[in-house]
């Protein structure tokens, strides 16, 4: 489109902004004005002034769910609560046992990073992390960062993706209770069963001691129906049991000094069926895939003055799986083993009021064994550097980062991809225009990459182990206001951002004549906008009503050739309109919450033809739940249907999602 | 309620498609187009693995214009997951079907006489039909079980079924014998030999690394088949290694095996022989030549710089006109006509992933 159309789209982006800006701040303004204005004036009152969530301060988009607002939204997994994220897609595969991973913006699921409590989570192999392998269980808060961060005290890695997934787990709040017990029962369709038992231990002045550990078995075998032109297809998922143990132990230990100590074992066994796409004629599936995962990890924080921060860490993980099919060409039996040791340590410095610096220097090992035939034994080794600045004052927040990232490879067959030295600069701005309003601007840039994964690399036959990283730019600009309204309409959260990102060098497998190649073809344009809206209102007694909805444009299409039947069509898998809506009314009996996802049509096949159209959907749910408390006790009972309209949409082209289904939980706190 | 809303729209798409695919035909009717059986060729489109998209079409060489998909047209549904192979044979028209595990018997407007599933020996495990040839009132199939089954065309029972090899490929007859690629998944170096009399495998001749997809009987009665060999270049390979995709021609009567050209795809007419190569780690061998198998002769055919990745060649046997898909990615594929000169005569689109053209040539 080159660049003239480029400026286009910049500039069309900025103007719709603005507008957007302007009537947003001609609606909110007016009538805060007029029924606040008395209270305004009034010495040390500052009535819009509610504290405000970070996600409306953050020079980029920031998303963010604690455990409050997580149990009010009534989710049951992780990947239902990202959903309800702006700008985000979270690819699913259907059922318990489905895989479901996040892409933020268009840019793929190999572009965000999943972080677990401070490290991020990685697979050198796919690229891409499996969400609904992580219980939501001991959740304390999910959040999603686009783009540059405010945070500048992070391990380098947190600045090496697109986009990260955050999910924190919680820190046992003992009060005076030498210990805390949690004890839930998650039951549902399709055979789900689910307990999990938490316990936390204080054993001695800021040193506790916390178990987490859950099993789940699921038959997952949900009807569905498809229709094959004039044919009717009514059949259930079939090899699609999943049963899984997941344990995890965590150590706190407070420390003089003002230092925190956390160590982290964490265990993971999973065995389950894969049913595979809906094949007509063909239901056959008895692909099974084993999964073992351990880490332990290390993260120690020392605040040595309020100038000065260390933060240091350590993690090493072993991931183990086994995947078996039963063919007609005979018993197919594939391992894979990959393990990473990963380093990191982060200095913080304010040297001058406002004026913060950090440095991180961040290493990882990753190597993987197959039993495939040509196996290389891929090894890698990461150094990322990142030196970060960040200048506050009461009016604006400016972040820049400049990360370096070195890639070195080895395998012990075959030739091994050249390193990688790459450069990576992001900022972030956030303005607040107006000292007496919380409406802020923000704009935020970022050029980062993502490096070529082992299977893009060296998986047989169709890794190229001269593929370039593929690179990608995001361009944010960003309105926020929140506030309150008035003592019933307790408060009022808006952000508004447009956005243009560029992804260069795609990596994509495409036939090449006899041989199917990953290769650097691609070029994706995306242009979108992230509206979201949530209020509070309070009613008479105990009565409250929150509503959220989050609207997304999304424009991400192909412009890699102007004489390909792909030109500006449409990037696979990503809806041109999605959004979501939750409304929870808390009541003294019983608090119901309703949600609903949206996605446009979305096209399975890089070209926009009908035959790779897959239909709109719109999935309903709705919770009821209630907490008892006598004395330390507290009860919690939550009934859960889901997918109301029952329909067996889809997400990834013939793999049906399952219809209505219900979970009841019943959680006990001690 | 919501059950209805569901299949309405996917019969609105269907009877659209028809429409599209028989144009003046009364809308919403399942009509079958009426089918020339002179001039003109039906094109199989394997589709993307897993996306049931594979389908049949007829490329009519009067209006030289393309239709939708005839088997959708015919049947009401989908042909399934990878149309692998295509077979016309006396009346009837017979398609592999690999995903879907079955093997379609279609008289020759695409409207289903048999399906036949296509199992395993216990009879659970889908054996993924491969290709076909068809002889002497029958037709015989490769499948991933390792066999070749046949079936008998008068009563479209299956008659017999013989171990050849593993992962079986395409394969052809000739001099009364079942000539088969043993595939090995990229590992073998067999062409099994079936008699097919006695219907039994009577030996394995050696021939280079990886035959595979092409397999046939030239108008001469030699065989003729590419091993595709060992992705020559490689990286960390050297050249003493290489084994570079090669056509290969074997004497029917002997048995013995001789090579002809480097080759990825091949097609014959009469004395020439129009081949595609390409190695992927060796850009510069890609090109397109048409060998004269009297004089051993190599004459450049085409620019294959034009083409995204072609995937099928093939040869009208009463025009000579040449045609070869072009697979882009993601994309529906392009077919491009040429004459025996490689001047482009043609274009038109067609499914996904074109792989057989089967000329109608009574």
């Amino acid at each position: 489109m080159g660049k003239k159309g480029t400026e286009a789209c910049l500039r069309w982006g900025f103007v719709g902004w603005m507008y957007l800006a302007c009537a947003f701040m001609a609606e909110a303004q007016v009538p805060a004005d007029t029924t606040e204005n008395g209270l305004r004036r009034m010495p040390g009152v500052t009535v819009t002034e509610r504290r405000l969530p970070a996600s409306l301060s953050a020079g980029s988009p920031l998303q963010r769910m604690d455990r409050a607002e997580l149990e009010r939204f009534g989710a049951l997994e992780v990947s239902d609560a990202v959903r309800h994220f702006s700008g985000v897609s979270v690819k699913d595969y259907g059922g318990i046992g489905g895989m479901k991973t996040v892409s933020v913006r268009s840019l793929g699921a190999q572009h965000t990073a999943v972080c677990y409590d401070g490290v991020a989570v990685s697979d050198c192999q796919s690229g891409q992390v499996d969400i609904s392998r992580f219980s939501l269980d001991n959740v304390s808060a999910l959040s999603l960062t686009i783009g540059q961060g405010d945070d500048i005290f992070l391990p380098a890695r947190m600045l090496a993706s697109a986009g990260v997934l955050a999910i924190e787990t919680a820190r046992p709040d003992f009060g005076r209770s030498p210990f805390r017990l949690s004890a839930k029962v998650k039951a549902g369709s399709f055979g789900l069963a689910n307990p999990s038992l938490s316990a936390a231990f204080r054993l001695g002045r800021g040193v506790a001691l916390a178990f987490d550990g859950d099993y789940l078995r699921a038959d997952g075998n949900y009807p569905f129906e498809y229709v094959n032109g004039t044919k009717r297809i009514e059949a259930k998922r079939n090899n699609s049991d999943i049963q899984t143990y997941r344990g995890e132990v965590n150590l706190y230990a407070s420390l003089r000094g003002d230092q925190e100590l956390r160590a982290k074992a964490y265990l993971f066994h999973s065995g389950r069926g894969l049913p595979g796409s809906v094949v007509y004629d063909n239901p056959y599936a008895e692909e099974r895939l084993h999964d073992r995962n351990y880490f332990g990890q290390l993260n120690y924080e020392a605040h040595f003055s309020p100038r000065w921060k260390l933060k240091a860490g350590g993690k090493f993980n072993y991931t183990w799986n086994r995947d078996t099919d039963r063919k007609a060409a005979g018993w197919q039996d594939d391992r894979f083993k990959q393990t990473e040791t990963y380093l990191t340590a982060t200095l913080w410095s304010e040297p001058l009021r406002g004026l913060s610096f950090s440095l991180a220097q961040d290493f990882a090992y990753n190597d993987l064994s197959t039993t495939l035939a040509g196996c290389q034994y891929p090894e890698r080794y990461t150094v990322l550097t990142a030196l970060s600045a960040q200048y506050r004052r009461p009016a604006f927040r400016l972040t820049a980062s400049l990360l370096n990232t070195y890639v070195t490879e080895r395998v012990r067959v075959g030739m091994a991809a050249d390193d990688r030295k790459r450069l990576s600069p992001s900022f972030g701005l956030s303005w607040r225009p107006v000292r007496a309003v919380a409406w802020r601007l923000r704009a935020s840039y970022k050029d980062i990459f993502r490096v070529p994964t082992f299977n893009d690399l060296y998986y047989r036959q169709i890794g190229n182990t001269r593929l370039k990283s593929e690179s990608t730019r995001q361009w944010n600009v960003g309105t926020t206001w929140g506030g309150r309204i008035s003592s019933v309409w307790e408060s009022l959260d808006v952000s508004v951002d447009a956005y243009y990102n560029k992804v260069k060098d795609k990596i994509v497998a495409i036939p090449t004549m006899f041989v199917w190649k990953m290769s650097n073809v691609g070029k994706v344009e995306t242009v979108g906008v992230d509206v979201n809206v949530a209020t509070g209102i309070r009613m008479p007694e105990d009565f409250r009503l929150h509503l959220s909805a989050t609207y997304n444009f999304m424009r991400a299409e192909d412009v890699t050739d102007r004489d390909s039947k792909l030109w500006r069509n449409q990037i696979v898998y990503t809806p041109r309109h999605s959004g979501s809506g939750s409304v929870t009314w808390s009541t003294p009996w019983v608090d119901v919450a309703y949600n609903v996802v949206y996605a446009s049509e979305r096209y399975r096949m890089a070209q926009n033809s009908a035959d790779n159209r897959i239909r709109p959907y719109a999935d309903h749910s709705l919770s009821l739940f209630r907490t008892f408390s006598w004395g330390r006790h507290a009860l919690r009972l939550q009934a859960d249907a889901l997918n109301l309209g029952g329909k067996n949409y889809e997400i990834v082209r013939f793999y049906p999602m399952p219809g209505r289904n219900y979970k009841f939980t019943v959680t006990y706190d001690l | 309620m919501m059950r209805k809303m569901w299949y309405k729209p996917a019969l609105a798409a269907l009877a659209l498609g028809l429409c599209v695919a028989c144009n003046e035909e009364e809308e919403g009717t399942v009509v079958v187009p009426p089918v020339p059986t002179t001039s003109g060729l039906y094109v199989l489109n394997t589709g993307n693995w897993g996306g049931n998209d594979a389908s049949i079409q007829y490329f009519d060489l009067k209006g030289l214009s393309i239709g939708g998909d005839l088997f959708a047209a015919a049947n009401g549904f989908g042909l399934g997951d990878l149309g692998q192979d295509l077979c016309l044979y006396g009346s009837k028209l017979y398609a592999t079907v690999s995903g879907s595990s079955k093997l379609e018997v279609m008289d020759r407007n695409c409207k289903v006489v048999k399906t036949i599933p296509v199992r395993a020996e216990d009879g659970t495990t889908p054996a993924e039909p491969r290709y076909m040839t068809a002889c002497d009132g029958c037709v015989y199939f490769t499948a991933y079980d390792g066999t070749v089954s046949r079936l008998d065309t008068a009563t479209l029972e299956i008659t017999g079924k013989v171990a050849v090899g593993d992962h079986p490929e395409a394969l052809t007859n000739a001099n009364g014998k079942l000539y088969v690629n043993i595939s090995g998944y990229g590992s073998g170096t067999t062409v099994a030999v079936v008699d097919v009399a006695s219907f039994t495998k009577t030996k394995d001749i050696a021939v280079k690394l990886n035959p595979y997809t092409q397999c046939f009987t030239g108008d001469d009665g030699y065989v003729y088949t590419v091993s595709n060999g060992n992705y020559a270049g490689s990286p960390g390979m050297s050249e003493d290694q290489y084994v570079y995709g090669t056509l290969q021609r074997i004497d029917p009567v002997t048995d013995t095996v001789e090579d002809v050209c480097r080759a990825t795809y091949a097609a014959n007419h009469g004395s020439k022989m129009y081949v595609l190569y390409s190695e992927y780690y060796l850009p510069e061998t890609k090109r397109a030549f048409v060998l004269d198998l009297n004089t051993g002769e190599e004459a450049d055919f085409i620019d294959l710089d034009e083409f995204s990745s072609p995937n099928a060649i093939g040869v009208d046997p009463s025009t000579g006109d040449v045609y070869v898909a072009d697979v882009p990615y993601g994309a529906n594929s392009t077919v491009r006509v040429y004459d025996a000169e490689g001047n482009l005569k043609n274009t038109f689109e067609a499914g996904y992933s074109t792989s057989r053209f089967v000329f109608v040539t009574e």
